[in-house]
């Protein structure tokens, strides 16, 4: 079994075997982390190519100054805030657009998640969870999906964040707080 | 009623526990590896950031076609007052309306 260097030297070589490794190695982890954030499987696929592209094409850069996973994970959440950014420039023309728009339809409406790792008795519950966290702010909600969904470490969670480990307690910490209070609220309506 | 609403906000909390890891496509790699070989460019994504400096550029370019009209409409009216006021001196000092005799 290569070690990391050992795989980007065999891949920087056009060495496939080596890059289908590293596929089959970090695949799911990033398939699931674009999922978990973006809530739509196909737009997840997407990503996961997007990224598997980027590393293909900037391999060469990586410094080891940080594990070859931690460095996917940067990659992978920077595409998924990139993609989620485009969305709300497409939802904003949406809502100019519909000034002029006598029907007045909504445009654009996310369709609740239903995640493909959940099992049937978990998935009504499992469905109003993602929509609670589809509604945090974005530090949050990637700190929520990194902590309870990908099961890292805080330390893990401040580097591929860029931040602190206690700005990732804060942020946990709020966003569990905030879930609750969505989750109150929907449950209080229902 | 709140400590029903409590135990179900709980028990939608930790519906968290029980997500599996998604699979992928079995066909993902391949994809990847095309794109790779056909050296796909990257999409260009035009973002709002792209759209305001077009928008910009436009009001920059119309506020300066705007301020040239202005200025060349303006001139006829500017040369026909320095005319009157040529005539008018004219009048004033040589009894004669006749500016252009004193100068060809």
């Amino acid at each position: 079994m290569l070690n990391d260097r050992e795989l980007i030297e065999a891949i920087l070589g056009g060495d496939e075997a080596a890059f289908k490794t590293l596929y089959t190695m970090y695949t799911n982890m990033v398939y699931n982390t674009a999922l978990s954030i973006l809530q739509q499987q196909t737009e997840a696929e997407d990503i996961t190519q997007d990224v598997f592209l980027e590393i293909h094409k900037s391999i060469g850069k990586f410094r080891h100054d940080s594990s070859l996973k931690t460095w996917i994970y940067k990659i992978t959440i920077t595409k998924c805030y990139d993609y989620l950014k485009r969305q709300k420039t497409k939802k904003r023309f949406a809502q100019l657009t519909s000034l002029f728009n006598s029907e007045n339809k909504l445009i654009y409406d996310k369709p609740h998640f239903d995640h493909p790792g959940v099992t049937l008795e978990n998935k009504e519950n499992a469905s109003i969870l993602f929509l609670a966290i589809s509604k945090l702010p974005i530090k949050q909600q990637t700190a929520f999906t990194l902590s309870k969904i990908e099961h890292l470490s805080y330390k893990e969670i401040a580097e591929i964040m860029n931040t602190t480990i206690s700005s990732v307690e804060s942020l946990l910490f709020r966003a569990t707080r905030n879930l609750r209070v969505t989750l109150s609220e929907y449950y209080k309506n229902k | 009623m709140e400590t029903s609403n409590n135990k179900l906000i709980d028990e939608t909390v930790n519906s968290i526990h029980s997500i599996q890891r998604a699979e992928t496509s079995p066909f993902l790699f391949n994809k990847i590896i095309n794109r790779i070989k056909a050296g796909t460019p990257e999409p260009i994504y035009y973002t709002g950031a792209w759209f305001l400096r077009i928008a910009f550029t436009g009001v920059v370019i119309i506020s300066l076609n705007a301020i040239t009209i202005w200025s060349v409409t303006k001139q006829p009216q500017k040369q026909v007052n320095e005319q009157m006021e040529l005539h008018k001196i004219a009048q004033e000092y040589f009894g004669n309306d006749n500016v252009s005799s004193y100068f060809y």
